[in-house]
């Protein structure tokens, strides 16, 4: 099978372009960086069958992050190299096209964003530019599927060339300054700008990067994002799940119950306890009740609301905007600017939020990174156990749990920094245009999401389920909480049992926090417990990006760092959370 | 004068990358490069970074880079 390898600039919209040859869904935002491994899927043209390979974005050839390495080092696997350019920048693309031409592979060239730049302006002589290169020119839409099939014709075609040999022009290599006048030259005779003014957008972009407005739309954005999660996750809970979990779903189990009278373990394990012979979904812990309830009822709804507010920020292309706002704080604990959009993709799950620690530089950046986000920042799935368990007795709380988060990077970073020796190199950013999100687009992403969190999460969930009910059976909880007790009673304030749903924080941090509920904790020991749910050891699925990411020694040092940061600030936050309660 | 110091919302060309090879292929890289025109459009307090157009790039670069970029005052 011949390997057609996607490369160019980061956010040139090789992703979108990949996942329409394809078929194959590829994560597609608005900001340099969101590709950081490649991701491979076939595409059948005529009667043919071509692997489509997509790669993360770079600049140039030279690779300077992991994620650019990873492009580099395929490059000679590709029998025919598509050159993605962002139509609308196409001066600075250009340099990666005359150096892919300088190595000699045989390119064809996809101008994508072509609308976008006739929007803007920006007029492009498509055969004079293929006049010039001395390879296809093939303008393209990726995110509206214009283009693609001249794309796979040109592709097709090309196969049978480069077969014959003949597909392989090479220039002679350029000297830096000789390259950009080249480029300049090119570009003057194949491009015509039109004066436009200002648009609405243009106008929001600079004022959302100016220092001081800026903050302040910053500070509204996350109010507003806060808000419009809140109101969804809460609005769909209430309106749709818990009247079909309740309504429809209930009295089957009621019915299965009664049935399952007669085998007392068989009820325990599928329906779990019941409270006053009544079936409650959180606290009953079988596998048909809570096991199920809690991952879609309470979570799920979350994970839609968040990753709806998250990917429409992502495709206008916010988050860079966010990173360039923050650089002079992330320095202050040991991070730049960029640093932000792994923390904000950790929001939502530490998995991808780790993995996008790629494109930052250094390892010592990367390892701050990956410990500051399984410490500090609480996944979707947690922070929905969050709202409900602390948010009953008053959104306030719920606040005062982030901001004691939000103090713990902080804390912890500025430490890390002193202690971690090495240079921060700077923030180097490129900030992408506003666009307005494509509809499909966002939605398919969306829906990847949830797929996936309903795939991972849903086994698991029922697996710590089991877990717990047969331990429970065993009794080895006894034993296990006398041996924690002096740090849970002691330092953390919380009952001796609360190691159980600590401990399950392992699996998974949602059904831990469910494990709370039957323990009849106070305000302060529920506020103190989520922020230990977060703190405390990383979930089995964040614990192996670590081990991937980071290898066992970093790792090891990075649990080293949580365990202790879990005492010691589990601690400051029992004292802290009781004075704010009484 | 250098990126750090000259006045934002004016054009300048790019006279001179002050800094190492490394340093010098990334800007290069990101289409910074000698005899280019820039616009500074924010200078962001407590040592942050300084964002700039490029031909129809926007870019943001730390202080320290910026204080290495030298320009003169485009006619």
């Amino acid at each position: 099978m011949k390997r057609v390898l996607l490369v160019g600039n980061p956010n040139v919209g090789k992703s979108a372009i990949f996942s329409r040859l394809t078929g194959i869904h590829a994560s597609v935002s608005n900001y340099p960086g969101t590709t950081v491994t490649y991701k491979t899927g076939c595409a059948k043209i005529g009667d043919e069958t071509f692997e489509v390979v997509d790669t993360p974005g770079t600049y140039s050839l030279d690779w300077t992050n992991e994620a650019e390495k990873v492009t580099s080092d395929l490059l000679d696997s590709g029998h025919i190299v598509i050159n993605v350019l962002d139509a609308t920048n196409l001066e600075r693309n250009l340099l990666m096209t005359m150096q892919l031409l300088e190595r000699g592979v045989p390119l064809i060239v996809g101008l994508n964003m072509f609308d976008d730049a006739q929007h803007k302006g920006i007029h492009i002589d498509v055969p004079r530019l293929a006049e010039y290169l001395r390879v296809p020119v093939v303008p393209v839409v990726g995110i509206s599927g214009f283009g693609i099939k001249d794309l796979a014709q040109q592709i097709a075609g090309f196969a049978e060339r480069v077969e014959r040999q003949d597909a392989f022009t090479s220039i002679h290599q350029h000297s830096p300054s000789e390259k950009w006048a080249d480029i300049g030259e090119i570009v003057g005779r194949v491009q015509n700008l039109e004066h436009r003014h200002h648009t609405f957008l243009e106008r929001l972009q600079d004022a959302s990067t100016h220092p001081a407005g800026g903050l302040a739309f910053a500070v509204f954005v996350l109010l507003v994002s806060f808000a419009v999660v809140r109101a969804i996750g809460e609005g769909l809970i209430s309106l749709v799940l818990d009247p079909v979990f309740e309504g429809a779903y209930k009295p089957i189990l009621v019915r299965l119950s009664g049935t399952l009278a007669s085998k007392p373990f068989l009820h325990h394990l599928l329906i779990g306890k019941l409270v006053d012979g009544d079936i409650d979904f959180v606290q009953a812990m079988g596998m048909l009740t809570t096991g199920l309830y809690v991952p879609l009822a309470m979570v799920l709804p979350y994970i839609l609301a968040f990753y709806l507010v998250l990917s429409i920020m992502e495709d206008i292309g916010y988050l860079p905007r966010l990173g360039v706002l923050l650089d002079a704080l992330m320095h202050k604990i040991g991070m730049h600017g960029f640093c932000v959009i792994p923390m904000l993709l950790g929001l939502g799950c530490n998995v991808p939020g780790i993995l996008a620690t790629r494109s930052l530089e250094t390892k010592r950046q990367r390892f701050i990174a990956s410990t500051l986000i399984s410490i500090g920042v609480p996944c979707v799935s947690l922070q929905a156990m969050v709202f409900k368990l602390v948010g009953d007795h008053g959104l306030g709380y719920v606040v005062w749990v982030y901001a004691f988060l939000a103090a713990v990077i902080l804390v912890l970073g500025a430490i890390l920094r002193r202690l971690i020796k090495g240079v921060l190199p700077e923030l180097i950013l490129e900030i992408p245009p506003y666009r307005l999100p494509g509809f499909r687009a966002t939605c398919h992403k969306l829906f990847y999401r949830c797929r996936g969190f309903i795939y991972e999460a849903i086994p698991l969930v029922l697996l710590g389920v089991l877990l717990v009910n047969i331990l429970d059976y065993i009794g080895i909880f006894e034993f296990c909480a006398s041996v924690t007790a002096p740090v849970v009673s002691r330092i953390w304030g919380l009952p001796q049992e609360a190691i159980l749903p600590l401990a399950m924080g392992f699996l998974r941090k949602d059904i831990a926090a469910g494990l709370l509920v039957p323990l009849s904790l106070s305000l302060p020991q529920l506020m103190t417990a989520s922020v230990l749910l977060s703190l405390s050891f990383p979930c089995i699925a964040t614990f192996a990006i670590l081990f991937s990411e980071l290898g066992w020694r970093n790792t090891l040092k990075s649990i080293g760092i949580m365990v202790l940061s879990a005492i010691v600030f589990g601690g400051l936050a029992r004292v802290l959370f009781a004075a704010l309660a009484s | 004068m250098t990126l750090l110091t000259c006045d934002s919302g004016k054009p300048y060309r790019v006279i001179a990358l002050a800094g190492g090879q490394h340093f010098q292929l990334r800007l290069r890289n990101l289409g910074l490069a000698e005899g280019k025109l820039v616009v500074k459009t924010a200078k962001h307090p407590f040592g942050g970074p300084v964002t700039i157009r490029v031909e129809q790039t926007e870019l943001a670069l730390g202080h320290g880079m910026a204080e290495r970029i030298v320009l003169e005052e485009a006619q």
